[in-house]
């Protein structure tokens, strides 16, 4: 049975979303501090402003999240670390069975949090969820949706 | 030598008893050749941290604003190497610290620590 939910906050299909897709990255370098690979057709360095752009075919791998998408910028600081990840441009991302999709996505790596946005859709299955703007802890795997509207099958238990 | 870019200075330094002609005077008026050199290491001064590329071979173009790497090219930012990247080329600007990487670009970003990492209080 499909059921489709309004704008009341898709809880459950949001839990059972977030188990699958978010927890804490295994990533990680021989510093403790997790790493992102990244292959792509071009990359532009400017220094001087602490910015790197990946551009075309931009593939990306954090731990166990697959990422792809036409272009990714990341910023970084002076102390030598990626603060902000940055991809646009038909963002997919996935995490085992579970998938989302956006126009674009930013990652803050000092507090972990995950923003998706430009028509943001979470999908496992047959369960999906969309909103405004899909905010996501990857550490705790707590899952924030503006304006959710979510789908998803449940089993009422009529089975004989 | 100020107008020389700090990327010229570092190759020559580096690499040119390699690559040196053998000295014979250059017709006047002939354009300049391109400079080339191989097994090269560029060590560029950034804001803040260094920018190293390698390369097995380089060429600057004839203006000298920029260093054309490839073989086995790679970038490396600062001494703890939180952003290395591989490309089949990469253009140096000589005047500054930006590169271009062109073809299977492969990278590995370090991310900063999380905040609650290093004693935050989000629990």
């Amino acid at each position: 049975m499909a059921a489709t939910m309004g704008s009341r906050g898709p809880r459950l299909v949001a839990a059972l979303l977030a188990a699958c897709l978010l927890h804490p990255p295994a990533a990680a370098s021989g510093s403790g501090r997790p790493t992102v690979e990244v292959e792509s057709h071009s990359l532009r360095i400017d220094h001087d402003h602490g910015r790197a752009l990946f551009e075309g075919d931009v593939r990306a791998r954090y731990g166990d999240i697959s990422l792809a998408c036409s272009r990714l910028e990341v910023n970084y600081d002076r102390g030598g670390a990626v603060v902000s990840l940055l991809a646009s441009g038909g963002v997919r991302v996935q995490r085992g069975a579970a998938r989302a999709s956006a126009a674009t996505a930013r990652l803050e790596a000092r507090t972990g949090i995950l923003v998706l946005e430009g028509g943001p859709l979470l999908r496992q299955g047959a369960h999906q969820l969309e909103g405004q703007r899909i905010t996501v802890d990857l550490a705790s795997g707590r899952i924030e949706v503006t304006s959710a509207r979510g789908r998803f099958e449940v089993d009422l238990g009529g089975g004989r | 030598m100020s107008g020389v870019p700090r990327a010229a200075v570092l190759v020559l330094a580096l690499a040119l008893p390699a690559c040196a002609p053998p000295g014979a005077p250059e017709p006047i008026g002939a354009e300049e050749p391109p400079l080339t050199a191989r097994g090269v290491t560029v060590r560029l001064p950034v804001d803040g941290g260094e920018l190293v590329a390698r390369s097995r071979e380089a060429t600057f173009d004839p203006g000298g604003e920029s260093l054309s790497m490839t073989g086995d090219a790679s970038v490396t930012l600062d001494g703890d190497a939180f952003f290395e990247a591989e490309a089949e080329r990469i253009t140096i600007d000589a005047g500054g610290g930006a590169a271009l990487l062109e073809g299977r670009v492969r990278a590995r970003l370090v991310l900063a620590a999380r905040d609650d990492a290093n004693g935050g209080d989000d629990g």
